[in-house]
């Protein structure tokens, strides 16, 4: 799991490795982990998977491997 | 999508079902509805750009016999006086809510105030003078400068700034920073042979859609109100309209009537709620227009910005490091595009050090909107430009110097994600081959070159397909068609069905017709409402399968359906599509393909844009004598509306690049709303844009699309500031290149 400057903030560190395999394991450990990583921080984010964007990841799943970032979601236009 | 396929329908210039209405007329616009006992809004909007509104009295104008209905700010059960009183109110509404009725302050000149709804237009505007309103003016805030200046006066007293080290104790025109970073900036430019630092700036533009906002609303207590209206997302003004006026979702039926542009700036609400609001107080069908005044004063522009660009290189030409400090103006309330301009201004670059921080920043002016790739044309201007001026001072053709560092499969982006595959350099080498880049720069001219990046997203799509018993169809979507997708989507149903395109006919539903469907933008539709369209083919194939098998006494396992036919795998049989529709009563009724989707996969697009100007140095006026566009589509459904949207998006850069710029007055007063005195390129102003399609497919799409919609306005900023600078022989910092500044260039120079 990787962070960019701006959720490096709340995170404490630029990256960590995770043990889950979908969006909400994620969400879980994450926030167990780092308090300051709450759920109003994370959801309204969109989430990259191996290069993917997605934009509403609530079912989500990755590899174990998989490199993750949170982004802030794209606007149309 | 692997390698290259073989299609029928795909990549042919078929004819747009929905052109034959549009040329003559007969297709049905905004303002085109009207209604049996319809009555007309007019809005009351501010003369001054910043106020206190210390009175508003409409008993006057209540009094008035013509007048049936009022609206002002106290009508948005959401967050008005008593929602707060209650306990009720939607914070998250709030900002929507005063954007469209001011709430005790105006905020920009042309904000609306009130409402009136009156037997007839001219009614309703003379009784606008029966409104007593009086205002405290204050000094208002026009330029970022001036707003994040220790003296400059608050726009909102409880706006504080997000994204700072520590929690803000004060209130600030800043609503937003963002911060991205990646390797070691200060190592990167200590490594940089060359170190290029400049700062830009761009204007506040229009999209400058030809069709004013316009809606026609029937309320109706005991069923759906109707609203009908030129949007891109009707689904999302039917959303945004239910939580102002607390609604369900239900209680509202949207119709999106043709549109005459968008390119995001239909994107919201402004009069769709005030009609319904004056619909159900007076108990009449309303309709509301915007002048072409209102939608400059009233409307969402695009961000003016300022940016400070620094860029370091080792003279063999590989870029070392980036930097970008950028402010957007988000208008009067906060939510510029900062956040899409910090992660795409260095994308097209393959760099280990980059560090871009950004501010989102409101000012006196309206509220800004979505306009093609949202925040990128204003950061990538300043980038491209120090780019190809450092390109310069080491000596490296611009092209070649692009694909030293150009962004590939794997390369880091500063927002983080690797990319996948991506056509930067297929684009760079395509403008390399171009026979205007190996064209020589005529006499007088200078020529520019500039590179663009834009995401692309997916989103949820939903489409329905009915076949008829003749096999004759009708593709119900949900996607407005801004940029003649309803083509596209013909063309995809009929390659996977295999029936001609014109037996398909494509409309766009209502929102009580068609499931949720996402706003046609961020180059999503083509994409995302393609994915829905060929899975709903696909749907309807298996079904004719299953038909055809039951007809012949065997399984669906045992046909197979190619070009339009079954085929009996035991035998000889074959039917046809229409020959399976005509039995399909007999078979189990009516043959119909569905597809609710969440598509994922969007494919990032890379342009490169290649522009020769003459500059007249005696006027300043500029000439743009040739333009080429070059991108990356994936595939080309039909290419024509692929080279439309390259050039739509190249005028528009071009525009912006050149005229384009909201003038105010010193008291915020917009002093050029108007098609006159707001110069957009006409058609005699250009030459032809020559259009290169280049397609790098996207993996994720059955047929291999990427979005073309946006990423086609990013390069012209930098492709023409750099032509103008080649061509005048002084840097460019500033937009537009209008003829006093060119000329003032000139003059400081001599």
């Amino acid at each position: 799991m990787c962070f960019n400057a701006s959720l490096e903030k709340h995170a404490g560190c630029a990256s960590l490795h995770v043990v889950a395999l979908n969006y909400r394991a994620l969400l879980e450990e994450l926030t167990q982990r780092l308090p300051q990583l709450t759920q109003e921080v994370l959801t309204p984010l969109a989430l990259v998977i191996d290069g993917e964007i997605v934009q509403e990841p609530f079912l989500a799943g990755f590899s174990a491997e998989a490199e993750l970032h949170f982004i802030e979601k794209i606007a149309a236009g | 999508m692997s390698e290259a396929r073989e299609f029928k329908h795909i990549g042919q210039r078929t004819i747009r079902p929905d052109g034959f209405d549009k040329v003559t007329g007969k297709a049905n616009y905004g303002a085109d509805l009207s209604l049996p006992g319809m009555i007309w809004g007019a809005i009351l909007r501010s003369p001054h750009a910043h106020a206190n509104i210390t009175k508003l009295d409409v008993s006057r104008a209540e009094a008035n016999p013509d007048v049936l209905a009022i609206a002002t700010f106290e009508d948005f059960p959401s967050v008005n006086a008593a929602a707060q009183r209650d306990g009720t109110q939607r914070d998250g509404m709030m900002d929507t809510a005063c954007n469209i009725l001011a709430n005790q302050k105006v905020l920009y000149h042309g904000h609306a105030v009130a409402a009136i709804a009156a037997r007839s237009e001219a009614a309703a505007i003379a009784a606008l003078d029966l409104i007593d309103i009086e205002y405290e003016v204050l000094r208002p805030v026009l330029s970022i400068d001036d707003a994040i200046s220790a003296q400059a006066p608050i726009l909102h007293e409880t706006m504080m700034t997000q994204g700072l080290a520590e929690p803000a104790t004060k209130a600030s025109n800043i609503s937003a920073r963002m911060e991205l970073k990646k390797g070691d900036i200060e190592a990167g430019f200590a490594a940089a042979d060359v170190i290029v630092e400049r700062a830009y700036d761009t204007p506040t533009v229009h999209q400058g859609y030809i069709e004013p906002h316009a809606t026609t609303v029937v309320f109706n207590e005991n069923g759906p109100s109707m609203i009908w209206c030129p949007t891109q997302g009707h689904f999302d003004v039917r959303a945004r309209v239910a939580q102002l006026l607390n609604l369900e979702l239900g209680q509202i039926k949207v119709v999106a009537s043709e549109i005459g542009g968008g390119f995001g700036g239909k994107t919201t609400v402004y009069l769709e709620p005030v009609a319904l609001i004056l619909s159900r107080k007076s108990g009449r069908p309303v309709k509301m227009e915007m002048s072409r005044g209102d939608v400059f004063r009233a409307s969402g522009p695009a961000s003016a910005s300022q940016s400070l660009i620094k860029v370091g290189a080792k003279m063999d030409g590989t870029i070392t490091a980036m930097q970008a400090t950028l402010h957007y103006e988000a208008g009067a309330f906060q939510g510029s595009p900062m956040g899409p301009g910090c992660m795409t201004v260095f994308t097209p670059y393959d760099v280990e050090n980059l560090y871009v921080e950004g501010f989102d920043v409101v000012v006196n002016k309206p509220k800004v909107a979505a306009y093609r790739a949202p925040g990128a044309p204003q950061s990538e201007f300043a980038a491209e430009m120090a780019v190809n001026e450092l390109a310069k001072k080491i000596g490296m053709d611009p092209i070649e110097f692009r694909l030293k560092n150009a962004a590939k499969e794997g390369t880091q982006t500063i927002y983080g994600p690797k990319l996948k595959v991506v056509g930067l350099e297929a684009c760079l080498e395509a403008a390399k081959a171009s026979p205007h880049y190996n064209a020589p720069i005529p006499e007088n001219v200078g020529r520019g070159l500039a590179a663009g990046f834009w995401f692309n997203i997916g989103g949820q799509s939903s489409v329905i397909i009915n076949l008829n018993p003749d096999g004759t169809g009708t593709i119900i979507e949900g996607s407005p068609d801004i940029g003649g997708s309803r083509a596209s989507m013909q063309m995809m149903a009929a390659e996977i069905l295999g029936v001609a395109p014109s037996s398909l006919n494509p409309i766009v539903a209502d929102t009580e017709h068609v499931a949720y469907n996402q706003t046609t933008g961020g180059s999503r539709t083509t994409f995302a409402t393609g994915m829905a369209v060929v899975e709903a083919a696909e749907d309807i194939v298996e079904q004719l399968k299953a038909r055809a098998a039951a007809m012949w006494n065997v399984t669906a396992e045992q046909v197979d359906f190619k070009d339009g036919v079954a085929h009996n795998l035991t035998g000889e049989d074959q039917l046809t599509l229409a020959d399976i529709c005509a039995s399909a009563e007999k078979t189990g009724g009516q043959i119909s393909g569905r597809a609710n989707i969440n598509a994922r996969g969007a494919g990032p697009s890379f342009a490169v844009h290649i522009c020769d100007i003459k500059v007249d140095k005696e006027t300043g006026k500029t000439d743009v004598v040739r333009y080429t566009a070059i991108q990356d589509a994936g595939k080309a459904i039909h290419p024509s509306y692929v080279e439309g949207q390259f050039q739509g998006g190249a005028v528009q850069g071009i525009g912006w690049a050149l005229n384009e710029e909201y003038v105010y007055s010193k008291d915020g007063i917009m002093e050029n709303a108007g098609f006159l005195d707001y110069r957009i390129p006409l058609a005699s102003d250009l030459p032809e844009i020559e259009a290169i399609i280049v397609e790098v497919p996207n993996s994720f799409h059955p047929f291999g699309v990427r979005g073309v919609g946006e990423t086609g306005i990013i390069p012209p900023l930098a492709a023409v500031g750099t032509a103008v600078a080649e061509a005048i022989g002084q840097p460019i910092s500033s937009l537009p290149c209008s003829p006093p500044k060119i000329l003032k260039l000139l003059m400081s120079a001599q």
